[in-house]
């Protein structure tokens, strides 16, 4: 509890400096919304006076500011440009889809990262690590759009496998909203065939967002087991007859975890700029989409929205992995 | 004649430096890889596949691939270096002098930094480039904005391990200025676990950046950035697959490269360190 009051002033100077410096920078822009409110070319002085009046824009810069932020902790983050409805509905609308993307990839990034770290750190030297040690960093000089536009050419193009984006073929009509996961909703519905429909959609985005975190997944584990494969503790397990496998994943495993787990934590935060890039590629309708959507049509009460939202997410998944450790190895508890 | 020891280390690291001697030479002088302009445009040649006139084919506009990827070294790394360079050169010297200062501001540095390393750099390099501009450049303030922190905390800690030993002692009590002190005693021997940082991040600035162009806020066209060329080819991608596969083979050997030699000159000048934590 401490240690979220502790990073809270932290949380709050991020979003307030990210949001000065954005909306700052905003209101500098050529193009003046008063005359675009007051109905453009046809508009006379005194009508662009009177919107520029009506939104607030003859106020000075840090009222308007106030006014935003204000707005903003109630859930107000002004209408899209683009569509006009309110930027907060459309935030509700695509971020499931985000976050189903990114757990898919961080699970399958950490079920096949930690073994694979386990078995170079196990075999260190030899041709397991000799092998997976270089595939890492392979991996990870691959820029991921490239890799994922690759993989469309090939599960796509070539085999005809997967399919090339989206979450759910055109012309499926997907299941009751519960959780907004279509994995989810699918179950819960009992639609097999829209499960099926979904997780084919989904296998393409989260394997190539998860590369991004399963290289250095994989190197952290085998870092943090090296660390500690020689600790008298390991040896008198394997001495009181235990198996290598328990070994590994119960003593060992359980040891290596603080940084581990902090890695996967961060990779969650990094997995947010992966999200973006990966969500182009595979047009898969999230707030990555919905992010350059805007950019592309300076649309920026939606950017800023985005910017602000993510920010905060960001933070809190680290706050959240500081607050993991206590319970992952007693050393850190006080 | 015998290799620098930086490249003795197997094949991997050779090609490596192989690879990135090719670049710089690439950067300096792109008219000795190829004789055709990488913006002559021939819209009779458009999209042709990989030939002997073409050896990567041509793109939307008839351009050759081979010169526009040649011609597309130099702002591809330069962008790269000189946002590496900058955040480099800056944080170092704030965390230099922090390092240096005392507590108080010390503090204050830790608290300052742990801000910028919170920032989502993507997200931010996103809002940044989209309201001042989009271009290389503004992807690189961007970046450069939040990256010299992890240069400061780095510098920092390496001034804490050597503030206190014996040369640094012997140089106050030879009455030396703390200027001279910190630029000629303390700078050369913090130096190399940031050197070793600032090749690996090159790797990382690379993917970054072309990631944003890739995102449409990078490198404009018809600037043939490496990124912004894979963007462009996606339009094009199931037809025309070769337009989009070779400008992302070229990101990913250089950076590649880069990670190879940066792991390597991490262990020439650190034999203790071990493969894993990347701050």
């Amino acid at each position: 509890m401490t240690l979220v009051l502790k990073r809270l002033p932290l949380l709050i100077a991020l979003l307030a400096a990210i949001s000065a410096a954005v909306f700052t920078l905003t209101q500098f822009l050529p193009g003046d919304p008063a005359f675009v409110a007051a109905g453009g070319g046809e508009a006379t002085p005194e009508m662009v006076a009177h919107a520029r009046e009506r939104l607030g824009l003859d106020k000075p810069l840090w009222v308007r500011y106030l006014y935003y932020v204000g707005n903003a902790v109630r859930g107000d983050f002004g209408n899209s440009i683009v569509n006009r409805k309110p930027v907060i509905d459309d935030l509700r609308t695509y971020w499931p889809a985000s976050l189903e993307l990114a757990l898919a990839a961080i699970a399958i990034s950490a079920l096949i990262g930690i073994p694979l770290g386990l078995a170079s750190a196990a075999w260190a030297g030899r041709w397991p690590d000799r092998l997976i040690t270089p595939a890492s960093v392979f991996l990870g000089s691959m820029p991921v759009f490239w890799l994922g536009l690759m993989a469309v050419l090939v599960f796509y193009r070539q085999l005809d496998l997967l399919p090339a984006g989206g979450r759910l073929t055109v012309g499926l009509a997907p299941p009751p909203t519960r959780t907004g996961l279509l994995l989810v909703d699918s179950l819960i519905a009992g639609q097999g065939r829209l499960f099926a429909d979904a997780l084919r959609h989904l296998i393409l985005p989260a394997v190539i967002l998860s590369v991004i975190s399963l290289a250095m997944i994989t190197r952290v584990t085998r870092a943090a087991m090296l660390d500690i494969l020689h600790e008298d503790y390991l040896r008198t397990a394997r001495a009181k007859g235990l198996s290598e496998g328990v070994v590994l994943f119960k003593h060992a495993l359980r040891n290596a975890s603080v940084p581990i787990v902090t890695i996967v934590g961060l990779q969650l935060g990094q997995l947010i700029g992966g999200v973006v890039v990966t969500e182009t590629i595979f047009s898969w309708p999230g707030l990555g989409l919905y992010a350059v959507t805007a950019v592309e049509n300076q649309d920026y009460p939606a950017l800023l929205a985005f910017t602000l939202i993510t920010t905060a997410v960001y933070v809190t998944i680290n706050v959240f992995v500081d607050l993991l450790y206590p319970l992952l190895s007693p050393v850190t508890r006080r | 004649m015998r290799l620098p020891r930086v490249l003795r280390g197997g094949p991997l690291v050779v090609g490596s430096g192989v690879v990135l001697l090719v670049l710089v030479a690439m950067m300096l002088a792109p008219g000795a890889f190829t004789r055709r302009d990488p913006n002559a445009i021939q819209f009779l040649e458009r999209l042709a596949p990989p030939s002997f006139a073409h050896p990567l084919g041509t793109d939307e506009s008839g351009r050759d691939l081979w010169a526009r990827v040649v011609y597309g070294a130099r702002p591809t790394l330069a962008a790269a270096v000189s946002l590496i360079v900058i955040a480099g050169a800056f944080g170092s010297l704030v965390g230099l002098l922090i390092g240096a200062a005392g507590r108080t501001a010390d503090l204050w540095l830790m608290r300052v930094t742990e801000f910028f390393l919170a920032f989502p750099q993507i997200v931010w390099a996103l809002a940044f480039a989209t309201v001042v501009g989009r271009g290389l450049v503004s992807c690189v303030v961007a970046l450069a904005i939040t990256w010299w922190a992890q240069y400061a905390r780095l510098m920092r800690g390496q001034v804490l391990v050597h503030r206190e030993r014996e040369f640094i002692l012997t140089a106050r009590a030879l009455g030396q200025r703390q200027w001279r002190i910190l630029l000629f005693h303390l700078l050369p021997n913090c130096l190399s676990p940031v050197l070793v940082k600032a090749t690996i991040d090159v790797s990382l600035a690379i993917l970054l950046l072309a990631a944003l162009s890739f995102l449409g806020v990078g490198a404009q066209p018809p600037l043939p950035e490496w990124g912004a060329m894979v963007t462009i080819g996606r339009k094009y991608l199931l037809d025309y697959p070769w337009y989009a596969t070779f400008p992302g083979l070229a990101i990913f050997l250089t950076v590649l490269s880069f990670n190879v030699l940066g792991e390597r000159v991490r262990d020439v000048l650190d034999p203790q360190s071990r493969v894993g934590e990347r701050a």
